[in-house]
C-alpha cells in the first residue's frame, strides 16, 4: 500500500514539475521584457528590479531561473497583475471558493441524476427506458456549455424572469465572504432574513449549476450503464440470483458497490472536463470564479495572471487525480496488481 | 440478463422520486414577491480609483463618492442651470468681482466609521482644511494619495486662490486674485468636496493619513460601509444629514463592466438602476414595460487626442491627413448606434460659445494622402492608439473605436497598434505621455464653456493630467485667462471663438462625437434626475413598490 502511495506522489511531484517547467517555457516565450512578465511589476525603480533579479535569479542561467520560479510559486508569491496592480495569490483565494463551490454542486447534480438513470438503463438494456436515457445522454453530451447557458438565460432568465441571470447573491444581503462558499457564509452571518439569503442564493445557482452539470451527467449515465452491466453479467450476480437473494439485495448490495469502483476512476478522469466547462460556465453567468478572472486577464494580455491561473487549475487537476488514485487504490486491492499500477 | 421486473418498478420509481427532489430543490423560488429589496443597487461600470473627487476627473470615481459621500459650498442645479446652496446657505460678491463671502450652514454633521466618531458639527475650519489641502504644499494632507489634483490644476486653483479667511466659525471669504466667471461653476463641480479636519487630524494621530482618501468621511446623504474591489461598494445612509436622511435603507454599487450583463441584470431585478447602457440595446429597454429609460443630451465630447511631442504628430500637416483619413460618420454608426451627433469642435453645438464658422474636415482618403506624401510620409508609418476598454459617457466602446480607426488608417498606409490596459492602470500610465495617439473624451462638470477648455488644454492642466495632447500654447492660455477675467457674455463668446479657431488649426485633437447621454432605472425608483453633467445622485431615491400597491388597491 505505502509502495503506491510513494509511487503516486513520486508522479505528482514529476508531473508538476513538467507543469511548472511549461509555465516557465511560455514566460520565456512571451513579447517583453522577462522579469515584468514573470513579476507583473511593468516599470520597476531599481532597488525592485535589483530585488526581483535576486528572487528569479535572473542574472543566472534558465535553470536557475526556473529553480527561483518554482521557488517563488510555491511560497505563494505569483507576482502582482499587470491590470490591477494587486497581489495575484491574494486574488486567487478570493476567487478560489467561488468555482469550487459551483463544481461541486454541479458535480452533486451530476451524480444525482446520472446514477439512478445509468442503472435504470443497465437493469433493461435494449429497451425503450434504455434507448430513452442512452438518447438523451447523448443529445446532452452534444450540447455546448456556451449555447446552453445563453439559451437558458434568455428563456428562464430574461423571457420567464424566473431566475437571475448574473453573480451569487443580490448585493443587497450583506454577507461577510468568511470562506468565500455563500451558502456557508449566510449561515455564519448574523443577517436577521437568512432565509431570504438562502433563497437568494440558491435561485442564482439555479442555472450555472444546471447548466455545467448536463455534461458530467450524461457521463455519469454513460459510464455507470456500462459500469453496471459488466458486473450483471458476471457469474456471482448469477450465483446469487440462483440462490433466491431479492433483485434490489443483488443491485444495491453485491452489483452497485463492485460498479462504483470503474465510475469513480473513470469521474476523477472527467475533472478537467469539469473544470474547462466550469470557465465557461462561469463566464457565461458572470460568476465571480478563477474562470471569468482569467478570460478577463487573457482579454487584456494580463500575462502574470495567465500564468498563475494555468499553474492553479492545472496543478489542482493533477492533485485530484493523484488524491482520487490513492483513494482507490486504498479502498480496491485489486487496483494494486501490478499492471494497474503502473499508470 | 435477466429482467427483473419489481426492480424495474422499484428503480423507476426512487429515481423518479430522486429527480424530483432534485428539481424541486433547485426549482424557480424567485417571484417578486418574495424579494427582499430594502435598499437599491446601481449596476455601475468599473471600480472607483479612490472615493475623493478632489484627486481626479474620472467619472466613475465622482460617482462613487461625490453626490454620494460628500456635499459642495454650493451646488448646481440642472433643473434650473443655476448655482444654488449647499454647504453654504448665502454667499455674496464683492463689486470687483474679487472677494466671495459665504455663510456656513448650521448644524451640520459628519460621517462616522469604525475607528472615528466627529465630536463637532461642519464649520468653517473644514472648509479652510479641504481647500488647504489642494492649494497649500505644507498641508499636512497635501502629499498624500500623490499630491495631484488634477481638476483644480487644470483651472489654476492655486493660483487664483490668494486666500481663505475665516471670519467666524460660520463665515469665510475667498479672495481671489484676479476676476474669474468661472469661479462659483467651479466650486459647484463634483470635485470640490467639503473634507473633515477633524478626521485629518484624528489621522495624523494614529499615523493613518491614506485613510483619508480610502476610508473617507463626508456630509453627504450616504456613508461608505464596504468596497470589495472589482465586485460592490456598500454605502449605508447617513441618518443624521443636513438635508434629511435619504429614504432608502442601503445603497450598493454592483461594479458590472460588461453592458451586457449590466441590462440582463436589470432586467432580472438584481440591479435597479444601472449606468451608460449600449445604444445597441436600447431598443431592448424600450420594449421592457418593467424599465424606464431617460435620455439627455449630454455636454461631453469624445476625441482622438495626438501626443504632440512625438513625431510625426508634432507637425499640423500629419494630424490634419489624419482627421481626413477618419470616417466619423462611421463611427457614430458603428459605436454609438447613431445615438451621437457627429463632432466638429471640442464644444457642443449647445453651448452658447459654439463656433460655427469653423473647417470641417470631411472624410476624403484621398486627399489624407496627399497630405502625407506632402509631409514626406508617403510610405506611411506605425503608431500607436491607446484605448481603455472601459465604457465611458463619451464613448461605449473605445475599443471597437480603435479598431475602426485602425482600418481606415490602414487604407492611407498607416499601420496601427491598439494599446489597452484595465481603467485605473490606463490612467496612470497616460500621465507618462509614451502614447502616440489616445482615445479619450471630456464630460462637462456644469454648464460653463470654461469647463471644455482649461482642463483640457491649458499648460497647468499638462501636470495635473487633463491635457492630453502634451501641448502647450501661450496663445491658447492667454484666451482662456481672457475669457474668465470677463463676466459679459458677449465678450466671452469672442474669446471662445478665437480659442476654437485655433484649435481647429492646429488640430491638437481631433474630435469625434457628442454623445446623448442614457439612464436606465426600474420603474418603481423614483427621485432619480439625469444630470446633464455627468454625477449621479442617489440622496432623493427611494422604491415605490406600484405593483404591491396594485394588488392592495384590487384587494
Amino acid at each position: 500500500m505505502w509502495f503506491f502511495i510513494i509511487r503516486r506522489f513520486n508522479l505528482f511531484i514529476l508531473t508538476t514539475a513538467v507543469l511548472y517547467f511549461l509555465v516557465f517555457l511560455m514566460i520565456l516565450a512571451l513579447p517583453g521584457e522577462l522579469m515584468t512578465n514573470i513579476s507583473g511589476h511593468q516599470q520597476p525603480n531599481l532597488e525592485l528590479a535589483s530585488e526581483l533579479t535576486q528572487q528569479y535569479q535572473l542574472d543566472k542561467n534558465w535553470f536557475n531561473q526556473y529553480i527561483s520560479f518554482i521557488n517563488q510559486r510555491i511560497h505563494g508569491n505569483f507576482g502582482i497583475s499587470f491590470t490591477t496592480d494587486q497581489p495575484i495569490y491574494a486574488e486567487i483565494l478570493k476567487l478560489l471558493p467561488a468555482t469550487i463551490e459551483l463544481c461541486i454542486y454541479a458535480s452533486i447534480v451530476a451524480l444525482v441524476i446520472g446514477f439512478p438513470l445509468g442503472i435504470l438503463s443497465a437493469i433493461q438494456p435494449q429497451k425503450p427506458v434504455d434507448f430513452v436515457v442512452l438518447g438523451t445522454s447523448l443529445v446532452g453530451y452534444s450540447i455546448p456549455v456556451f449555447w446552453l447557458g445563453v439559451i437558458a438565460i434568455m428563456y428562464f432568465g430574461l423571457e420567464l424572469q424566473w431566475l437571475p441571470v448574473a453573480g451569487r447573491l443580490n448585493l443587497l444581503y450583506q454577507v461577510p465572504p468568511l470562506t468565500g462558499f455563500t451558502l456557508i457564509d449566510i449561515w455564519l452571518s448574523n443577517l436577521d432574513y437568512k432565509q431570504l439569503a438562502y433563497r437568494d442564493a440558491l435561485a442564482h445557482l439555479v442555472m450555472p449549476t444546471l447548466t455545467l452539470a448536463v455534461i458530467p451527467a450524461t457521463m455519469v449515465v454513460r459510464i455507470t450503464r456500462t459500469a453496471m452491466l459488466e458486473e450483471l453479467n458476471a457469474n456471482y450476480i448469477k450465483a446469487s440470483q440462483s440462490r433466491g437473494l431479492s433483485p434490489i439485495t443483488i443491485i444495491f448490495r453485491h452489483a452497485l458497490p463492485n460498479a462504483l469502483q470503474p465510475v469513480m476512476a473513470q469521474l476523477s478522469l472527467q475533472l478537467s472536463t469539469l473544470l474547462t466547462s466550469a470557465m465557461v460556465t462561469e463566464v457565461i453567468f458572470s460568476w465571480p470564479g478563477i474562470g471569468n478572472w482569467l478570460m478577463d486577464a487573457i482579454y487584456q494580455r494580463d500575462y502574470p495572471v495567465i500564468s498563475a491561473g494555468i499553474l492553479i487549475c492545472a496543478g489542482f487537476i493533477i492533485l485530484v487525480s493523484v488524491l482520487t488514485d490513492i483513494i482507490l487504490i486504498a479502498t480496491t486491492p485489486k487496483r494494486r496488481s501490478g499492471v494497474n499500477g503502473s499508470s | 440478463m435477466y429482467l427483473m421486473k419489481n426492480c424495474v418498478k422499484y428503480l423507476f420509481k426512487t429515481s423518479l422520486l430522486l429527480l424530483s427532489v432534485a428539481l424541486f430543490g433547485c426549482g424557480p423560488k424567485t417571484g417578486d414577491d418574495v424579494h427582499f429589496s430594502p435598499g437599491i443597487v446601481y449596476c455601475s461600470e468599473g471600480d472607483p480609483t479612490t472615493f475623493n473627487p478632489q484627486l481626479t476627473t474620472n467619472g466613475t470615481t465622482t460617482d462613487a463618492s461625490s453626490y454620494q459621500l460628500y456635499n459642495r459650498l454650493v451646488e448646481y442645479d440642472p433643473a434650473l442651470g443655476t448655482i444654488a446652496p449647499g454647504l453654504a446657505h448665502h454667499w455674496h460678491i464683492n463689486e470687483n468681482g474679487k472677494i466671495y463671502t459665504f455663510y456656513l450652514r448650521k448644524g451640520v454633521s459628519f460621517h462616522r466609521n469604525k475607528g472615528f466618531s466627529p465630536t463637532r458639527d461642519f464649520n468653517a475650519d473644514d472648509v479652510l482644511f479641504s481647500f488647504g489641502r489642494i492649494i497649500d504644499q505644507a498641508h499636512p494632507f497635501h502629499q498624500v494619495s500623490g499630491g495631484s489634483y488634477p481638476f483644480f490644476q487644470s483651472v489654476g486653483f492655486s493660483h487664483l486662490v490668494e486666500k481663505i479667511v475665516k471670519i467666524n466659525p460660520y463665515m469665510i471669504t475667498i479672495h481671489l486674485k484676479e476676476k474669474d466667471s468661472s469661479f462659483l461653476a467651479n466650486l459647484a463641480t463634483n470635485f470640490a468636496v467639503i473634507l473633515s479636519k477633524e478626521y485629518g487630524q484624528h489621522l495624523i494621530k494614529t499615523d493613518r493619513k491614506s485613510a483619508i482618501d480610502s476610508a473617507p468621511i463626508g456630509t453627504g446623504p450616504f456613508l461608505l460601509d464596504s468596497y470589495y474591489q472589482s465586485n460592490h461598494i456598500r454605502y449605508k445612509p447617513h441618518k443624521k444629514y443636513w438635508g434629511g436622511a435619504p429614504v432608502i435603507e442601503q445603497l450598493v454599487f454592483d461594479i458590472t463592466p460588461k453592458s451586457v450583463n449590466r441590462i440582463a441584470k436589470l432586467m432580472t431585478g438584481d440591479c435597479d438602476v444601472s449606468a451608460l447602457p449600449q445604444s445597441s440595446e436600447l431598443n431592448i429597454i424600450r420594449k421592457n414595460i418593467k424599465l424606464e429609460l431617460q435620455i439627455q443630451t449630454g455636454f461631453n465630447v469624445s476625441y482622438l487626442a495626438f501626443n504632440l511631442k512625438k513625431p510625426p504628430f508634432d507637425r499640423a500637416i500629419v494630424r490634419k491627413a489624419l482627421a481626413h483619413a477618419i470616417n466619423k460618420k462611421a463611427i457614430i454608426e458603428a459605436v454609438y448606434y447613431g445615438s451621437a451627433t457627429q463632432a466638429d469642435s471640442i464644444l457642443p453645438p449647445l453651448s452658447w460659445a459654439y463656433n460655427d464658422e469653423l473647417i470641417d474636415y470631411q472624410y476624403n482618403p484621398k486627399l489624407a494622402k496627399k497630405l502625407l506624401s506632402e509631409a514626406g510620409l508617403e510610405q506611411g508609418f506605425t503608431m500607436n492608439l491607446w484605448a481603455a476598454p472601459v465604457q465611458r459617457i463619451y464613448n461605449p466602446n473605445a475599443i471597437k473605436t480603435a479598431e475602426l480607426i485602425q482600418g481606415q488608417l490602414a487604407q492611407v498606409g498607416i499601420t496601427v497598434n491598439i494599446v489597452s490596459f484595465g481603467w485605473t492602470v490606463f490612467i496612470d500610465k497616460l500621465n507618462d505621455f509614451e502614447y502616440d495617439s489616445v482615445l479619450l473624451g471630456w464630460t462637462a462638470d456644469n454648464a460653463d464653456p470654461d469647463n471644455f477648455f482649461r482642463p483640457l488644454f491649458s499648460c497647468a492642466a499638462l501636470d495635473s493630467g487633463g491635457n492630453r495632447t502634451n501641448w502647450c500654447d501661450p496663445k491658447l492660455d492667454e484666451l482662456f485667462t481672457k475669457a474668465i477675467a470677463n463676466t459679459d457674455k458677449k465678450k466671452r463668446t469672442a474669446y471662445y471663438h478665437q480659442a476654437l479657431l485655433r484649435l481647429n488649426e492646429q488640430l491638437p485633437l481631433l474630435p469625434l462625437a457628442h454623445a446623448l447621454r442614457f439612464q436606465v432605472k426600474n420603474r418603481d425608483i423614483h427621485g432619480m434626475p439625469l444630470n446633464p453633467y455627468g454625477g449621479i445622485a442617489f440622496a432623493k431615491s427611494r422604491r415605490v413598490n406600484s405593483s404591491s400597491t396594485k394588488l392592495r388597491g384590487v384587494n
